[in-house]
């Protein structure tokens, strides 16, 4: 095709251009609140959670996942856009997830010797581990197909992001049942449960994302 | 250069900025006076390959240019905008060829605009990639780019609506898009 012609056809292609932002919140918002929803009702919700919010420590099982998330989210839109320009974002999602990973550790040395184990694995860590990823599965799907009308400069990257932003909204929302409160468990499972989605949208977003 | 002036009339920015409003003729403009600037800055990095591929290449970073165009942050300027694009298609265009290249965005800048395109150099046969879109896209494509003929006739003879149309050229082109992109991984 000429170039001409090329021209020719773009120029009359009047659909009005979409922001990537507002669909991206519309629908892996509606469906992270579908998810959540649905596996809420069905696990139910901790009844001690005002108290079990009032405690420091518990608390962090909402403020670490949101820590990662809200960056995450906001980096994975910025590479929306093709200019490699500084995503400063991107820095506070790796300094929270170093901030969990530090406090991992240091709980693990704190741990008496032979509780280490038995605190990790708790009572839960399939549920934790399995409802965090479908939580995060439609959400992170629907914000992919979303993306693909970016223009990522690091397609890996975007989606991997993005994985990271609904992985961490999903463990927030799963911290509403999850009534196991020991750092050493929240810390391993929910932190992996958040590097899966993660990985799964850095696979996804490599494929996907590519233009 | 290196600022939207350098020529008579409304700056690259200014003009999107009106094409995003629906000012169709300053998007033609914009475009045509694109195509130039993106062939002098493709041909000077494509390291020895033929002038066909840069075409490709210059085809490529316009369509994206099209389908992009609302990552562009309009309080920003366009052209460095567009560089990104362009360079993005032509480390593409690489790949796909199994080069690895490294080019620098800082020298991404502004090159001297080639003559416009020779006749006949396109490498990739038009009717070829629009024949593997669905039947209806090539037609329709055929129809306005090929035949050069008018939104309202090819309407008319596709049985198609304005409205129909205008999705469906817009969901043509980002199969065309996909398809180019595809082609020859």
């Amino acid at each position: 095709m000429k170039t001409e012609c090329l021209i020719d056809l773009l120029a009359q292609d009047d659909t009005p251009p979409q922001a990537v932002a507002p669909r991206l919140f519309l629908w892996s918002g509606l469906a992270l609140l579908g998810s959540a929803t649905v596996a809420l009702s069905i696990l139910g919700i901790r009844a001690d959670l005002v108290a079990a919010l009032g405690d420091p420590v518990v608390l962090m099982k909402w403020l670490l996942p949101l820590a990662i998330a809200l960056p995450a989210l906001r980096a994975a839109l910025r590479l929306t856009r093709p200019q490699p320009r500084r995503v400063p974002a991107q820095h506070l999602v790796a300094a929270a997830l170093a901030a969990g990973a530090i406090w991992l550790i240091l709980s693990m040395l704190a741990a008496a010797p032979g509780t280490l184990w038995p605190e990790m694995r708790g009572n839960s860590l399939v549920i934790c581990l399995t409802t965090i990823t479908l939580i995060s599965a439609v959400p992170l799907g629907l914000g992919l197909m979303v993306l693909r009308a970016g223009a990522s400069p690091a397609p890996m990257r975007s989606g991997g992001l993005l994985g990271l932003g609904v992985g961490g909204l999903s463990a927030a929302l799963y911290a509403l049942h999850c009534n196991e409160d020991s750092p050493l468990f929240f810390l391993t499972w929910y932190g992996l449960a958040i590097l899966i989605v993660g990985a799964a949208g850095a696979l996804m977003g490599r494929y996907l994302l590519r233009w | 250069m290196g600022h939207d002036g350098g020529e008579a009339g409304p700056g690259w920015s200014e003009l999107m900025r009106a094409a995003m409003a629906g000012d169709r003729p300053a998007y033609r403009l914009l475009l045509t006076r694109m195509a130039p600037v993106l062939r002098g800055l493709i041909r000077a990095r494509a390291g020895g390959m033929d002038d066909g591929w840069c075409e490709d290449v210059v085809q490529e970073t316009l369509m994206a240019i099209h389908l992009k165009r609302a990552t562009w942050d309009s309080d920003q300027p366009l052209r460095p905008w567009v560089y990104a694009i362009a360079r993005h298609k032509l480390v593409d265009a690489f790949r796909r060829r199994g080069r690895a290249v490294h080019l620098p965005v800082e020298d991404f800048a502004e090159t001297l605009e080639a003559a416009p395109e020779p006749d006949g150099i396109e490498r990739r046969d038009a009717a070829t990639l629009i024949d593997r879109l669905p039947a209806r896209d090539a037609a329709l494509l055929r129809c306005l780019a090929l035949e050069e003929r008018g939104q309202a006739e090819c309407g008319a003879r596709l049985g198609l609506s304005p409205g129909a149309l205008r999705v469906a050229l817009h969901r043509a082109l980002q199969r065309l898009a996909r398809l180019r992109q595809e082609d020859g991984q």
